[in-house]
């Protein structure tokens, strides 16, 4: 297949998933240009992959990757303008992965926001069932940690 | 963020997931279980054959990859990239009529702008969706996206500037702060995208490669005193007097009609 006719076949899954987790059409689109430009220099990894799942990994690791950064942009924005965090009335995909280990995150995407089983996560991520459990588990736990602080620390109003 | 344990709720306990409902419209199962699974499912639930409508029903962005062929496609960094927006100001398309057809060389070779070893490449996104790499004098249009990708001799720091052909220098990648470090190495696509204003003729990109992480405002500044030095014509313009490697991409942009 052409790049062009790859592209017709699949890219409405790079697409629907940017647009899913990034929140934001336009950054889908290019998100879609950047997955398939990875796509076409890897063409042989692509084509010896089950096309799906390679696109599901490696479209979830860039937008991953693009939460990140706006996490640590972030990050460097409020240290310059004030101690204080930001608080947005929703907090976006990038405040609820924050803080958590970059192998948790993927996991809990496919978990959490796509709603796959666990043997599907194992595929995808090309890990064991054991290690997909292990992964939820340590999320969990990481998240109930997280917000038990978010409760210690908040003062008292009584 | 609600309790994650409660979170997995919204779909009935055996409905298919989006991966295994793209499996099945792609006709890419990899297990035969999910298949014949993923069949009598769909016969039996309205919900994941309503998902699935919604699924097909997505419209794609129509971005053209017919230029692009596997050699072309640069080395992607390990980061992705973050598009960063000059603002566009589009003028009344007076002259769009006498532009004509305008006819983009997109290519397939290895062309792009030398200077010491270091070598200064541009893909372009067009805005009627075309992508691919685009060669030394290609015509392009306000509203066209352009990426970078330098090919590095050695480790330094790189910096793009434009300087166009009514005498503005504007930092293309980084925009602001310092020039950005780069390994040795082939065809490293730089972090860092613009989309190509309003004005129209000549523009000259100029990749600085550095050894040291030269600040921004000093590769603009020495762009507007080479301009001045040229009098104003961006074609007239030769070295910008920095410690730096040099090396110059050539667009032509006009209007699309």
């Amino acid at each position: 297949m052409s790049p062009q006719d790859i592209y017709l076949r699949y890219g409405s899954v790079v697409y629907r998933r940017a647009r899913r987790l990034l929140g934001d059409d336009q950054a889908a689109k290019d998100a879609c240009q950047d997955v398939f430009l990875r796509l076409f220099r890897s063409l042989p990894d692509f084509e010896r992959a089950s096309p799906v799942t390679w696109l599901y990994k490696v479209t979830t690791n860039y937008c991953l990757n693009l939460i990140r950064d706006e996490v640590r942009h972030r990050k460097q924005l409020e240290a310059r303008a004030t101690s204080e965090p930001s608080t947005a009335a929703t907090p976006s995909l990038a405040d609820l992965l924050r803080g958590f280990p970059e192998d948790l995150q993927e996991i809990a995407i496919y978990y959490f926001v796509d709603e796959m089983s666990q043997d599907e996560i194992a595929r995808i991520a090309g890990i064991s069932q054991r290690t997909v459990s292990n992964r939820l588990t340590a999320f969990r736990n990481l998240a109930k940690a997280a917000w038990t602080n978010v409760f210690e620390e908040a003062p008292e109003t009584q | 963020m609600s309790n994650p344990t409660n979170v997995r709720k919204r779909r009935g306990a055996n409905c298919l997931s989006d991966f295994l409902l793209d499996q099945w419209r792609l006709g890419t199962f990899e297990i035969a279980e999910d298949k014949a699974r993923a069949s009598t499912h769909l016969g039996n639930c309205a919900q994941c054959r309503a998902r699935l409508g919604e699924i097909e029903a997505v419209v794609l962005p129509s971005l053209d990859f017919s230029g692009v062929s596997p050699a072309s496609v640069p080395h992607l960094v390990a980061s992705p990239t973050r598009w960063r927006w000059r603002t566009v100001w589009l003028a009344p398309v007076v002259a769009a009529a006498a532009a004509g057809v305008l006819l983009m060389p997109w290519h397939h070779s290895e062309e792009r702008s030398k200077g010491g070893g270091w070598q200064l490449g541009v893909v372009a996104r067009t805005s009627n969706g075309r992508v691919g790499a685009v060669s030394q004098g290609a015509v392009l249009a306000p509203g066209d996206r352009l990426r970078f990708e330098v090919s590095a001799p050695t480790d330094g720091f790189v910096s793009v500037i434009s300087l166009d052909a009514r005498g503005a220098v504007t930092p293309f990648v980084p925009a602001t702060g310092t020039a950005t470090a780069i390994r040795a190495g082939k065809r490293r696509l730089l972090d860092g995208a613009v989309q190509l204003d309003d004005s129209v003729g000549p523009e000259r990109l100029v990749l600085l490669a550095c050894p040291h992480a030269l600040p921004v405002a000093e590769a603009v500044a020495a762009g507007r005193a080479a301009l001045a030095r040229a009098q104003g014509h961006v074609e007239n313009v030769e070295g910008l007097g920095l410690p730096c490697t040099q090396t110059s991409f050539w667009i032509q942009k006009e209007m699309r009609p």
